[in-house]
C-alpha cells in the first residue's frame, strides 16, 4: 500500500472542484471530485474525506469517467456507498470509465455502479 | 496492472513457492530416474508443474504458465503411461525445470510477464520442440490462447465425462483478503480463461453502513456458476492465494443431489433461507428430491454429509467446507500449519532478544550486589524464561540442512555425468537443524568440496576397476550435532590425497620450506593453502586452485573449521564444524587478572582447581597437566593476553575439547555460566589467535569470547612440535 501512496500522489487521484459539472441536473451545491484511480491505496483517505465532507450536508459527485485503474476494494467502495441509504442519495458518481465498467462486469457488481452513477438517475 | 501493484507481496510468495516447487520437481525427477515406475513420484511431479502452473496464471504471468503446461502434458502422459519416462525424457524434464528457473528470476527481475525475455528465446523454443515430440497432435498447437488449449485438453477427456462441467463455487472472503493483497478479480480472469463464468453474484450480505465502513477491509463474498472441461482440483487450486479464513465451497452442478444442495445452502454463512436465495439467484436450482435420498440434513452435519458423500461418490461432492485454502497435495497439511515472515523481522526479534539477555545479566547483577535473596530468586526465575524465549527465538531460525543437501543430487547427477564417471549421492541427517543464515553461507563452500570430490578425489570407471574397486564411486553429505556444533562431512571413498604430490606441490609453490616436517594432518590442510592446486589438468569444474582457501575462509568467516581426514585408496573426508547459531551462545565466565573472558559452554567439560604443586614458579609458562593419567597439553591465558598483574594464589584449568582433543585452559578465577550474546569485533581482532568475538556484560563492561578451536590447534601443534623435539 504504501508503494501505492508513493506512486499515486493524493491530489492526482482525486481533485476537489466545487464546481456543479455540466452533466449534473440537480446538483447546484454538489462538489465534483476527479478519481484518476481507486485502489485500495486511495479508499482510506477518500473515505475519511468523504465522511468529513458529508458531515457538512453537502452532496458529492465522485467523477469516475476517467478512473484508469479501479481494483476490488474500490468496486467494494463504490457497492457500499450505493448500500446505504443515507448516503447514497448524497453522493454519486458519473457514469464510470471503461475501466471501472469492465472491473464491475468482471465481480458481478455492475448493477451497483449503475445503480449509483447520475447518467443511470437521469 | 493495478493487479500487479496491490499483489507485489502475494506474487514475493509466488516466486517463492515456485523455487520450492522446481527443487521438488528436481528432487521427484531424480528419484524417477532410479525407479521410472515409481507412480507416486510421477504424480508428485506432475502436481508441482501443475500447480506453478495455476499459480502463474493467477498472477497473470502467461510467459511461465504457456511453457510450464507443454511441460505438465508430458507428464500427464507418462503418469497415465501412454509414453514411457527415460533417461532422455529426465534431461528434457531437468532443462525445462532450469529454464522455468530462469523465467521465475527474470520476471521477478522486472521483465514482462507475458514476453519471453530476448535471452532466453532460442532455449524456449529449443526446449518447446523437444517438449512437442512427446504430446499428442492434437495438442501440439500452442500458439494462441489457453482457451484453446482448454478446449484441447477437454476433447482428451471428453471420453470420461459427458461436455463440460457446471462447477457452482461459493466463496467468502475474508476480512484481512485486500489488505493482504490478494485481490478476487484477477482469480475470476483467470477461471475465464478455462472457462466460461456463467453467473457471477456478489454477496454483499456483511457490507456494513457507510460510516461502520473501514475500507481496507473485505466485505464481500460470491456465487459462482463455471462451466469448464477442467476438473475440481483446478477450480480449487486456482483459489489457492486466499487468504486465513476465507471459506470456499465447490460443488458438481451436474451431479449434485438434494442434500448436498441442502446442506450447501445451510452451510453459508448466510443462513439457510438467505443461502438457498443465494444459490437460486446464481442459478444453481434445488435438484428433484431421490425418494432414496430424501433424509433432511440437519445443518451442522455439512462437512460430515458433504465427505461422506464424496468417500461414496468422489466425483458427486467435490468440497467441504475448506477454512483454509491450500494446494491439495501431500505436503498441505504441513503448509497450512506454517507461515512465511520475513527474516529481517526475525533477525530483528533475535536482537531484542540479545538486548534482553544482557538488560538481565544486568539486573541479576544488581541483584547479588544487593543481595537480596528474594529478588535473586525474582531474577533467577526471569532468567529461566529468557532462556527458554531465546531458545524459542533462536530456533524460528532454524532450518534444515536438507534443502541444501538435496540440491547436490543434481550437480553429483550433473558433474559425473560430463566427467564420465559414476557416483552415487549417500544423504544422512537431512533433518539436522542449524540457523539459517548459516545454511545460505554454507552452499557455496559445500559446493565446491562436492565439485572438489567429483573432479578429483572419485575416480573414473576404469581407473576404480583396475585399483579392485566397484566401478560406482560414492559420495556421501553427512550432519549431524556434535558439542553445541553442527558436524557436516563431505566424504568420498576415491583415491584418497596423495601426500607426497602435496608436499612436492607446496614446495614448488613456496608453500612450505623442502625440509620442512610436517604431520599427515597438516600436509592434507595444504591443500587450503591460497593458490595451491595438484589437478594434473585445469577443468572447468574444479581445480584451478582459487577455491579450496576460499572455501576455508567462508567456514571461518562462520565461525567454523575444517578439517580433513583421507587414506590413499580409500577415500577422503572434509569434516565442518560450524556453531548452531551465529548470534547467542551459553558461555562460561573466567577472569586472568582483572579481565573477564568467556568460554562457549559447549567446549567446556570440567573445570579443577591447579594444585599448587605443579603451578611452577613461572605463571606465563604452559603446562601439561595429569588428568587421572590421561595427558593433558595446556595453556595459560595469562601467557596468551600478556596479562602481567599481580599472580593468583590458585589457578583453575578448564578442561575443553573440540573435535575429540582435550586441553586445558589455565585461568586465575571461574565466574560460572552466563547466556552471552555474541558481538562481532572489528578487523584489528582479525588476527588474534585467542579471541572470535565480544560481549556486554550485565554490569556493561566488555568481555572477550575466546575462541577455543584455534587455542587448542595452537596447544596441539606445540605439543607435537615438542614431542617431536
Amino acid at each position: 500500500m504504501s508503494e501505492n501512496q508513493d506512486w499515486m500522489n493524493e491530489s492526482e487521484a482525486y481533485a476537489v472542484t466545487d464546481e456543479a459539472p455540466a452533466h449534473s441536473e440537480t446538483a447546484a451545491q454538489e462538489s465534483e471530485w476527479t478519481l484518476a484511480c481507486l485502489t485500495i491505496a486511495e479508499c482510506a483517505p477518500l473515505y475519511e474525506k468523504l465522511k468529513a465532507h458529508l458531515n457538512d450536508e453537502q452532496p458529492v459527485l465522485l467523477d469516475i469517467r476517467n478512473c484508469q485503474e479501479i481494483d476490488t476494494a474500490g468496486l467494494q467502495f463504490l457497492a457500499a456507498i450505493q448500500n446505504d441509504p443515507e448516503v447514497n442519495l448524497r453522493v454519486r458518481w458519473t457514469q464510470p470509465s471503461e475501466e471501472v465498467a469492465r472491473k464491475a462486469s468482471r465481480l458481478g457488481l455492475t448493477s451497483w455502479i449503475e445503480a449509483g452513477s447520475v447518467g443511470a438517475m437521469a | 496492472m493495478t493487479f500487479e501493484l496491490d499483489l507485489d507481496s502475494a506474487r514475493g510468495v509466488f516466486f517463492a513457492e515456485a523455487r520450492q516447487l522446481l527443487g521438488e520437481v528436481e528432487t521427484y525427477v531424480l528419484q524417477l530416474e532410479q525407479d521410472p515406475q515409481d507412480s507416486e513420484t510421477l504424480n508428485a511431479a506432475f502436481r508441482a508443474a501443475h500447480t506453478i502452473k495455476g499459480s502463474a496464471g493467477v498472477f497473470g504471468l502467461s510467459v511461465i504458465t504457456h511453457f510450464v503446461h507443454n511441460l505438465e502434458t508430458v507428464l500427464d502422459r507418462v503418469r497415465n503411461g501412454e509414453i514411457g519416462f527415460d533417461a532422455e525424457m529426465s534431461t528434457l524434464v531437468l532443462e525445462c525445470r532450469d529454464h522455468i528457473s530462469e523465467l521465475v528470476d527474470a520476471i521477478e527481475n522486472g521483465a514482462d510477464a507475458t514476453e519471453v525475455p530476448a535471452e532466453l528465446v532460442q532455449g524456449q523454443d529449443a526446449l518447446t520442440q523437444r517438449l512437442k515430440a512427446y504430446l499428442h497432435d492434437d495438442t501440439v498447437n500452442h500458439q494462441d490462447e489457453l482457451n484453446q488449449v482448454a478446449q484441447a485438453q477437454g476433447a482428451q477427456n471428453s471420453s470420461a465425462h459427458q461436455g463440460p462441467a457446471q462447477w457452482h463455487i461459493s466463496l467468502r472472503l475474508s476480512p484481512s483478503t485486500l489488505c493482504d493483497g490478494f485481490d478476487p478479480a484477477p482469480i475470476l480472469n483467470y477461471l475465464s480463461a478455462y472457462g466460461e463464468l456463467k453467473q457471477i453474484v456478489p454477496v454483499i450480505d456483511k457490507l456494513p453502513s457507510f460510516q461502520a465502513l473501514d475500507p481496507e477491509l473485505c466485505y464481500l463474498g460470491f456465487e459462482l456458476t463455471y462451466e469448464t472441461d477442467k476438473d475440481l482440483a483446478f477450480v480449487e487450486e486456482a483459489f489457492e492465494f486466499l487468504t486465513e479464513g476465507s471459506s470456499l465451497n465447490v460443488v458438481n452442478m451436474h451431479t449434485c443431489t438434494p442434500e448436498q444442495w441442502d446442506a450447501l445452502a445451510a452451510g453459508l454463512p448466510e443462513g439457510q433461507a438467505r443461502g438457498e436465495e443465494l444459490l437460486r439467484e446464481s442459478g444453481f436450482e434445488r435438484p428433484f428430491a431421490l425418494p432414496e435420498l430424501g433424509e433432511s440434513v440437519p445443518a451442522a452435519l455439512v462437512g460430515e454429509v458433504l465427505a461422506k458423500r464424496a468417500a461414496a461418490q468422489p466425483d458427486e461432492v467435490v468440497s467441504v467446507q475448506v477454512t483454509q485454502k491450500k494446494a491439495p497435495n501431500k505436503n498441505s497439511a504441513a503448509a497450512s500449519q506454517s507461515i512465511r515472515v520475513p527474516s529481517d523481522k526475525l533477525d530483528t526479534l533475535i536482537n531484542l532478544v540479545g538486548e534482553l539477555v544482557i538488560a538481565n545479566a544486568g539486573t541479576v547483577e544488581q541483584a547479588k550486589q544487593m543481595n537480596n535473596t528474594s529478588m535473586l530468586e525474582a531474577t533467577s526465575a526471569v532468567a529461566s524464561l529468557i532462556e527458554e524465549i531465546r531458545d524459542g527465538a533462536l530456533g524460528l531460525r532454524m532450518v534444515q540442512i536438507g534443502e541444501t543437501f538435496q540440491r547436490f543430487q543434481r550437480v553429483v547427477r550433473d558433474t559425473s555425468k560430463s566427467l564420465g564417471k559414476q557416483v552415487t549421492l549417500e544423504i544422512t541427517g537431512e533433518d539436522t537443524e542449524l540457523d539459517k543464515s548459516v545454511v545460505e553461507k554454507i552452499g557455496d563452500p559445500l559446493m565446491h568440496l562436492v565439485r572438489n570430490a567429483l573432479d578429483h578425489g572419485l575416480e573414473t570407471p576404469e581407473e576404480r576397476a583396475a585399483a579392485g574397486k566397484s566401478g560406482t564411486g560414492k559420495l556421501g553429505l553427512h550432519a549431524y550435532h556434535d558439542s553445541g556444533h553442527i558436524v557436516i562431512e563431505v566424504s568420498d571413498n576415491g583415491r584418497g590425497l596423495a601426500r607426497e604430490k602435496i608436499i612436492r606441490k607446496a614446495i614448488e609453490k613456496g608453500i612450505i620450506a623442502p625440509d620442512q616436517a610436517l604431520s599427515d594432518a597438516e600436509v592434507n590442510m595444504l591443500i587450503f593453502a591460497p593458490g595451491f592446486s595438484t589437478a594434473e589438468q585445469v577443468t572447468d569444474i574444479s581445480g584451478r586452485g582459487v577455491g579450496m582457501d576460499v572455501v576455508k575462509k567462508n567456514i571461518e568467516a562462520l565461525r567454523g573449521t575444517v578439517q580433513v581426514r583421507s587414506q590413499v585408496g580409500v577415500g577422503t573426508t572434509f569434516e565442518i564444524r560450524l556453531p548452531l547459531t551465529l548470534a547467542i551462545i551459553d558461555g562460561f565466565m573466567i577472569g586472568v587478572g582483572n579481565e573477564i573472558y568467556v568460554i562457549p559452554l559447549g567446549y567446556v567439560r570440567e573445570c579443577l582447581e591447579l594444585p599448587t604443586e605443579v603451578l611452577g614458579s613461572d605463571d606465563r609458562m604452559d603446562l601439561h597437566y595429569d588428568l587421572r593419567g590421561e595427558f593433558l597439553p595446556c595453556v595459560r591465558l595469562r601467557k596468551v593476553f600478556d596479562c602481567h598483574s599481580g599472580k593468583p594464589k590458585r589457578e583453575n584449568i578448564i578442561v575443553v575439547s573440540f573435535g575429540g582433543v582435550k586441553a586445558g585452559i589455565v585461568a586465575d578465577q571461574l565466574h560460572g555460566e552466563s547466556q552471552t550474546v555474541i558481538k562481532p569485533l572489528g578487523n584489528i581482532f582479525e588476527n588474534n589467535r585467542a579471541i572470535s568475538g565480544a560481549t556486554i556484560m550485565g554490569n556493561g563492561n566488555v568481555a572477550l569470547i575466546i575462541d577455543v578451536p584455534k587455542l587448542i590447534g595452537e596447544v596441539v601443534n606445540l605439543t607435537a612440535v615438542h614431542s617431536e623435539v
